[in-house]
């Protein structure tokens, strides 16, 4: 092989590379779009509950968890594995976030809904998670090894995740693939997905408003 | 996400337990998380240039871009061709379906916000664009 024809293989190896980065990114950019598509769902399925009249459009427990499902479609192109790292890190060494109220205890403080209520209500919640865990899992090479270690740690130090939690989150959704709910189980996984939605909650909140600030 | 802290924060902040100190943390992980992922992304990119770069760049002079050229377009086989094809045209599919998607989106969203409206006149929207894209100021 002579140099020209090295050169030429050179280029011919980069605009692969290119290539292959290209439809990467457009991987990632399907797959946040997916998650907006069935969050909307999600939101629909919420509205048409509650035009059955089950639970009013006035309900704070509702106009929360409506506010969580808008944040996160709106930051739905945020959610990544490296800010659940970041998160994770961060809060093991100086936890900061423990204390703000998740939506379930709200849900299960909230005196106003039926029991049916309540439970449709925490569904589509845990349906929300399992689509934001099932987004990470997919668009991240090194979440696969990094979270089958840390689960098969957690099966090594505290067993295996009750059946019942299992049964139940597969009740929730049965559209996201069994490995998002096995990992959903695990309690700490739970917690810095919550925070993630706290994050999307809050940017939203300022954005709205600077834009009040900026009108008026 | 980005969170800026803010001393005059709005009353629903205390209604939903956020002090100072959890803004400053968001704010934190969400610059830690946009650098993070900037880097590796063009970091990538970066790395492919210099390395196809260096690997020239010791030749540079002795061979002119037509003789590059021509062994550049020996290197593209007839044999592989139906493979770029199909990869490209693959590529154009998606575009295509992509505008169509959104086309649907811009013109079926409205009817659905003015509906549901006048179900729920206080209906909170998620402030996405009208095609369904990122706002530009969300992007990173």
């Amino acid at each position: 092989m002579n140099s020209a024809q090295q050169i030429a293989t050179v280029l011919y190896s980069v605009v692969g590379l290119a290539a292959l980065w290209f439809v990467a990114a457009s991987w990632c950019a399907y797959k946040t779009e997916k998650l907006r598509q069935d969050i909307f769902h999600l939101r629909a399925d919420l509205f048409d509950y509650a035009a059955t009249g089950a639970v009013t459009f006035y309900n704070p427990s509702y106009r929360r968890l409506r506010t969580i499902l808008n944040s996160m479609i709106r930051f739905a192109h945020e959610v990544s594995f490296i800010r659940v790292m970041i998160s994770v890190l961060l809060e093991k060494f100086r936890p900061v976030m423990r204390e703000l109220p998740n939506f379930v205890v709200h849900v299960d403080a909230d005196r106003e809904l039926s029991d049916e209520a309540r439970e449709k209500m925490k569904s589509i919640h845990n349906s929300l998670m399992l689509l934001l865990v099932w987004k990470i899992m997919t668009t991240s090479l090194a979440a696969w090894p990094i979270t089958v270690g840390s689960f098969l740690l957690h099966v090594l130090k505290h067993g295996l995740p009750k059946q019942t939690e299992v049964e139940q989150e597969k009740k929730a959704i049965r559209r996201v693939p069994a490995p998002a709910q096995q990992l959903l189980s695990n309690r700490r996984v739970k917690y810095h997905i919550q925070l993630i939605e706290q994050q999307a909650i809050e940017t939203r909140q300022r954005k709205l408003s600077m834009a009040a600030a900026a009108a008026s | 996400v980005s969170t800026a802290p803010n001393q005059n924060r709005p009353s629903g902040d205390n209604q939903r337990g956020i002090a100072p100190k959890h803004l400053i943390r968001l704010k934190i992980i969400d610059a830690l998380d946009a650098n993070c992922r900037l880097l590796i992304k063009y970091g990538c990119l970066a790395i492919v240039a210099y390395l196809g770069y260096r690997s020239i760049a010791v030749l540079s002079g002795q061979y002119t871009f037509a003789d590059i050229g021509i062994k550049f377009l020996a290197n593209v086989r007839i044999a592989n061709s139906v493979g770029y094809v199909v990869g490209v045209g693959g590529l154009a599919y998606g575009r295509r379906q992509k505008k169509l998607r959104e086309d649907a989106i811009e013109q079926l969203a409205p009817r659905i916000k003015e509906l549901e409206a006048q179900i729920d006149p206080n209906r909170t929207s998620s402030g996405l664009t009208e095609r369904g894209r990122t706002r530009p100021e969300d992007a990173t």
